[in-house]
């Protein structure tokens, strides 16, 4: 964590709006993508991710006594958010098609190009895939293939080593790859 | 097999990071051979799942996000205010928080340090009162009596202001060596012997001694009553001394129970200020939504508005009868 952040952290805690703000625009885009694969709904994934940072300055008392990287915090934060709002509803997210949610469409960017049906459907395929894996191989994933991370920053991420980590990643792709399979993505 | 796990873990990860540099998978592939049907499938999946793109939220959202955030902001700041700034001395809140517990929890379930807390008082004050009624019946010489006598100074010192004190009859009953002294001087009269002790009896001075002694007597009984009028009034200014810091308690009870309901009502009406707020905010929001939604559904009547008119220009061109 580095001092500038570190200063924000501190002044967010001692009642900065600025402070905190900065931390929020810093920071959601990346906690609600990660949201979004795992609850596979935007609009579901809006609400949790800012559940996360209420959650945030609500906990950063605590945070702060810690020596953790803020970052591998805040996706503890949205874990538990998850974990909670998947508990409340007493199921698993249900995998919807990708096509058929309006909502889901709306948060993909079209980097300048519209979405074909195809790219649609090979999406839904890819969520509906995802919501079969355990929550480790789907955090592996999204954060080592959707989210471009490498082995050391997702070790330091998940407070694991990085043998842990690669061997992590080998068993998610073998998972991923047998769902991809059992939903006829393949 | 963990071993073998781990050394394929490496083998895959270094063709990711190839994957990364832009190498082709033939290639990558052709330097492990052995490993390439294993690694095949997987790679693949690898490269489907970076080609996913990685999704963007909708600008109300986070707005929304953001005043959630800063409402939950508002609403610590106001939590810890109380917390910093306590309505009531310690000593109410000390009384208010044990009459909540007993409300809350009844009086079996209190606090640990609340029970220590209600015992000894409880003890102490059972301790005094009996201490005292013994002592009142105790004698001079009798351990209890200087707590008789302590009590009968406390009871003058509520009776009376400092000025007046000086005015009033003594009422402290004499000390044990002058009751000592009369009895020695009347049996003396009995034995003959009234003087300090020569042994010889002196007519002209029997009539000195037995009025001293009377005298005595009576100084005693009136001394006796007094103490015992001085007794009760103690007792009397003791009951009332209790019976103020009793209600001195009730009304601080009360003072602080008071003070807690206003502080609630005050956190109440704070939360409720920011939750209009919030909903404010939240109505904006969707209003602004709503233009947006409005003006773009405007523009696109008016687009297909316009295109209709190049369309009927286009056919009128085309028709030969309009023509000229």
């Amino acid at each position: 964590m580095d001092i500038k952040e570190k200063a924000l952290l501190y002044r967010a805690h001692a009642g900065d709006r600025g402070a905190a703000g900065t931390l929020y625009e810093h920071y959601y885009r990346d906690i609600y993508s990660y949201v979004f694969y795992r609850v596979n709904n935007a609009s579901t994934a809006e609400d949790l991710s800012a559940e996360v940072f209420v959650r945030m300055v609500r906990h950063l008392p605590g945070f702060l006594d810690q020596d953790k990287p803020f970052i591998s915090w805040l996706y503890g934060l949205a874990k538990k958010v998850i974990r909670d709002y998947q508990r409340d509803r007493k199921e698993l997210i249900s995998a919807k098609n990708i096509s058929g949610d309006p909502s889901n469409r709306k948060a993909l960017p079209s980097n300048g190009r519209s979405h074909t049906h195809r790219d649609r459907h090979a999406l839904g395929c890819f969520q509906q895939a995802l919501q079969r894996l355990t929550d480790p191989h789907q955090e592996i994933i999204i954060h080592r293939f959707v989210k471009g991370r490498s082995v050391e920053d997702i070790a330091d991420l998940i407070n694991q080593s990085e043998g842990a980590v690669r061997i992590l990643q080998l068993n998610a792709l073998k998972s991923l790859e047998e769902a991809l399979e059992r939903e006829n993505c393949l | 097999m963990f071993v073998r796990d781990r050394s394929f873990s490496l083998i895959l990860e270094s063709c990711l990071q190839g994957l990364d540099r832009g190498e082709s998978l033939p290639d990558l592939l052709a330097d492990f051979p052995e490993l390439a049907d294993q690694l095949r499938p997987l790679l693949l999946v690898a490269m489907a799942s970076r080609a996913f793109p990685v999704p963007r939220p909708s600008e109300t959202a986070q707005r929304l996000g953001r005043n959630q955030m800063l409402a939950e902001m508002n609403r610590l700041e106001i939590k810890k205010a109380f917390r910093k700034k306590p309505a009531v001395p310690l000593i109410n809140r000390w009384i208010g928080g044990l009459v909540s517990a007993i409300r809350a929890r009844g009086l079996t379930r209190l606090a640990y340090s609340y029970r220590l807390a209600m015992v000894s008082l409880v003890l102490l004050l059972s301790g005094g009162y009996f201490t005292i009624s013994a002592s009142a019946s105790s004698q001079p010489g009798d351990l209890l009596y200087i707590l008789k006598l302590g009590m009968q100074r406390a009871g003058l010192v509520l009776s009376y202001d400092n000025g007046d004190e000086a005015e009033q009859p003594i009422l402290i009953s004499p000390q044990p060596w002058e009751f000592g002294h009369t009895f020695q001087a009347l049996n003396g009269i009995h034995n003959g012997n009234p003087g300090s002790g020569s042994g010889v009896p002196d007519p002209s001075s029997n009539s000195e001694i037995v009025v001293s002694a009377a005298d005595s007597i009576k100084e005693e009984i009136a001394t006796n009553k007094d103490l015992k009028d001085a007794e009760k009034e103690a007792e009397k200014d003791l009951k009332d001394a209790e019976k103020e810091v009793e209600k001195d308690l009730k009304d601080a009870e009360k003072e602080a129970e008071k003070d807690l309901k206003d502080a609630e009502k005050e956190a109440e009406k704070d939360l409720k200020d920011v939750e209009k707020e919030a909903e404010k905010d939240l109505k904006d929001v969707e209003k602004e939504a709503e233009k947006d939604l409005k003006d773009a559904e405007k523009e696109a009547e008016k687009e297909s508005k316009e295109i209709e008119k190049d369309k009927n220009k286009t056919l009128k061109l085309g028709d030969p009868s309009q023509r000229h």
